[in-house]
């Protein structure tokens, strides 16, 4: 199941494009909703420049769920900025439904990521002054949704996490686990087609962590929303479908789980 | 103590040019502020005559008197804010410090020995910016003999202070730095994991504006019953109405936190927008904060627009009233505008002090897909609602004190446009201080974007 890409090779079009979709989905042929080809990123310039990605090439599918590991400095939150439209690569293209991301300003990448990306962070990075459906509702209007409609979907995003009569609680009156879960509901909220979580529970306990962790694979899976997570942990990595494994700035192995495999616990519903 | 004196210069390492300067930036127009009211109130008082002069007085000795009364008026309601923002600019210089004091628990420092070195680090930058607001003083002191307040101009040498003067007013910054900082410091847990500092949910009392309210109503009750007071006993009735109308004036700072707070969260409960919805829910939850930062000008403003109005209310017929009546205009636009100057400068270095503590967040909402426009909006939002909250306020006292006392306000247009000018005038600048901070934002937001 492993295998070893060559960085420098032409590019070839990763299994991911034709791999079935995850949980028993009927397996398709799937055209990868993201794209990337030779991506290379450098830091500094001349005798200071460090080579973060090293001619990456890398395929996901819809509703795949896909984990970067590697050691630190190996490049792989690098990679998941390139693949969001956060970082410009130095060179290489990502392409999203056919558009490349490289090619679009500062402000058609940002209304890009709220409209088509959703994002979960380490230590989930809510506004403190919100509540957690302020929280949830506000990528929303932000994007334009009338403040009704987004707290319409906002409540019900929270309670299928479980958050039910913690809507008006604000992130320093929830516990880890369930501040998590608030920043899992504002990323699904706007319906993304790729979700990009970066070391998700890396805050948590291990318990709660992998509750978390099955929330947010099973709500990627019901919502068809492709799942792109950093992490160090292999436990993390294992409710992935895919698995590529980073070491300086090249992508060495790739994994992918059997399907049966897939987790099914989790608080969506 | 003394090798983690040694190391204390490598532990404080210099964050940035930006953050290094707000502390000092604030103790510099803090003590500048400081040394040129003080200088101005000294100048009034040089200006009395001598205890000798016998018979009547006449031209300026006549309303000198009546002006210092003024001056002391303006200094009364300047000095306390100013005082007030050192500290703040110490609470400041400390928090920017919280990272490095951790790692020196981390390396074995004791809290008492950590504590001690914060402290000392607040005291330098204190002298510093003390020293530099002297400087600014002096400097800006030749506009001030500009300024015509109906009498003979003041010279420079009239609105300096002596020599020990200054040397009093850098020590007293650099002791209240250490006192703000110290009693600042007992409010945290300093841990070699970091700095935790003690939070609680705001929660303000409408008994703050129902208090307020009893003394408006206890005012205008006694405006109604002055005249008969004070032909009773003449001093007992003007002692009674210039306590009242102190009470009424100081009660804006009681009520006016509960109105920010109430205001913001009826606003964020009910925002369609975004921009406001974030701006009104930081301000609910820190509304103390947000009324700070127009305190002074409201203030300012309710004093300014007394003044205009009852400056305006009778035209001059002797000298004499014509220099009241001037000192009165020039003094109150004055106030105002240090008002406004002090006000601008502590919104410019909380809200950039603000910004850097923010830039996480900054950083992840610009990911998340808000574009820097709207991060821009957010903070205007949280500045603006105190804004015309303040304005409402102390054109509202004003009023109520001036019809109250006078029985009508000025019918004069010229005072009336030269006030809403200045009103204008005075909230643009906060609003600008805000917008000073605006690169830092864009910096942060889009940093790796």
């Amino acid at each position: 199941m492993f295998r070893t890409s060559a960085p420098t090779a032409p590019p070839t079009p990763p299994t991911a494009a034709t791999a079935s979709a995850p949980g028993g989905r009927p397996d398709v042929a799937v055209a990868p909703v993201l794209r990337a080809r030779r991506l290379v990123k450098t830091y500094g310039e001349q005798s200071t420049a460090t080579r973060a990605l090293d001619g990456v090439d890398l395929d996901i599918a819809r509703a795949d769920s896909l984990a970067i590991m590697g050691p630190s400095g190996c490049g792989k939150t690098t990679l998941l900025h390139v693949l969001a439209g956060i970082l410009q690569p130095s060179s290489g293209a990502v392409d999203l439904d056919g558009t490349d991301l490289a090619t679009l300003s500062d402000r058609r990448r940002t209304r890009l990521r709220r409209e088509d990306f959703g994002f979960v962070f380490q230590d989930g990075q809510l506004l403190p002054e919100l509540t957690a459906l302020e929280n949830v509702l506000l990528p929303r209007m932000l994007a334009g949704t009338s403040r009704k409609q987004a707290a319409a979907d906002a409540a019900l995003w929270l309670d299928r996490l479980g958050l039910q009569g913690m809507h008006a609680r604000r992130p320093g009156q929830l516990s880890g686990g369930q501040a998590q879960r608030v920043a899992i509901a504002r990323a699904l909220a706007g319906a993304p087609s790729v979700v990009f979580a970066d070391e998700p529970t890396g805050a948590l306990d291990q318990t709660t962590g992998q509750a978390v962790l099955d929330v947010l694979a099973q709500a990627c899976h019901r919502t068809g929303a492709s799942l792109v997570m950093v992490t160090h942990d292999a436990s993390v990595a294992a409710v992935c479908n895919r698995t590529v494994a980073m070491r300086d700035g090249r992508i060495e192995q790739e994994f992918r789980r059997p399907q049966q495999a897939r987790p099914q616990a989790g608080g969506a519903r | 103590m003394s090798a983690l004196l040694a190391s204390a210069p490598l532990l404080l390492r210099r964050r940035g040019a930006i953050a290094d300067l707000l502390p000092i930036i604030a103790f510099a127009a803090a003590t500048g502020i400081i040394a040129t009211v003080t200088g101005g109130l000294f100048a009034f008082i040089g200006r009395l005559p001598s205890g000798e002069s016998t018979g009547a007085l006449e031209g300026e000795d006549a309303v000198i008197g009546f002006l210092v009364i003024c001056a002391a008026v303006a200094s009364a309601l300047l000095l306390p804010s100013a005082i007030g923002f050192g500290g703040s600019a110490a609470r400041l210089s400390l928090v920017r410090r919280e990272r490095d004091l951790a790692a020196m628990r981390l390396v074995g420092g004791t809290t008492g020995q950590v504590g001690g070195i914060a402290v000392l680090d607040v005291a330098a930058q204190a002298l510093l910016g003390a020293i530099a607001g002297i400087a600014l003083h002096l400097a800006a002191t030749p506009l001030l003999t500009h300024l015509d307040f109906g009498i003979t101009a003041f010279t420079v040498g009239e609105l300096l202070l002596p020599w020990w003067a200054y040397s009093l007013i850098v020590l007293g910054i650099a002791l209240l730095a250490v006192g703000s900082a110290a009693i600042s410091l007992t409010g945290v847990v300093l841990s070699p994991l970091g700095v935790a500092r003690d939070s609680r949910t705001i929660r303000m009392s409408v008994m703050r504006v129902v208090a307020w309210g009893l003394l408006i109503l206890a005012f205008i009750g006694f405006s109604q019953i002055f005249g008969a007071v004070a032909q009773a006993d003449l001093l007992t009735g003007i002692t009674i109405m210039v306590l009242m109308i102190g009470a009424v004036v100081a009660g804006v700072n009681v009520a006016g936190p509960f109105i920010v707070w109430a205001v913001a969260r009826a606003v964020a409960a009910l925002s369609p927008s975004p921009s406001l919805l974030v701006g009104a829910r930081r301000l609910a939850a820190d509304p103390r904060s947000g009324w700070r930062a127009v305190s002074i000008i409201t203030f300012a403003l309710i004093i300014a627009g007394m003044l205009t109005s009852i400056s305006s209310l009778e035209q001059g017929t002797t000298p004499e009233d014509t220099m009241i009546t001037t000192a009165m205009r020039t003094g109150g636009m004055l106030t105002l505008g240090i008002a406004a100057v002090l006000a601008a400068v502590s919104t410019g270095v909380t809200q950039t002090a603000r910004v850097i503590d923010h830039a996480p967040q900054l950083r992840s909402q610009h990911i998340a897909g808000a574009e820097v426009g709207q991060l821009h909006r957010a903070r205007l939002a949280e500045i603006a609602i105190p804004v015309l909250l303040s304005s409402v306020l102390a054109a509202g006292t004003a009023l109520l004190v001036v019809v109250s006392v006078i029985g009508g306000a000025t019918s004069d247009p010229a005072a009336g446009i030269q006030y809403l000018v200045s009103v204008a005038g005075a909230y643009a600048l906060v609003i600008g201080a805000v917008l000073v901070s605006s690169p830092l934002v864009r910096r942060y937001a889009v940093r790796t974007a």
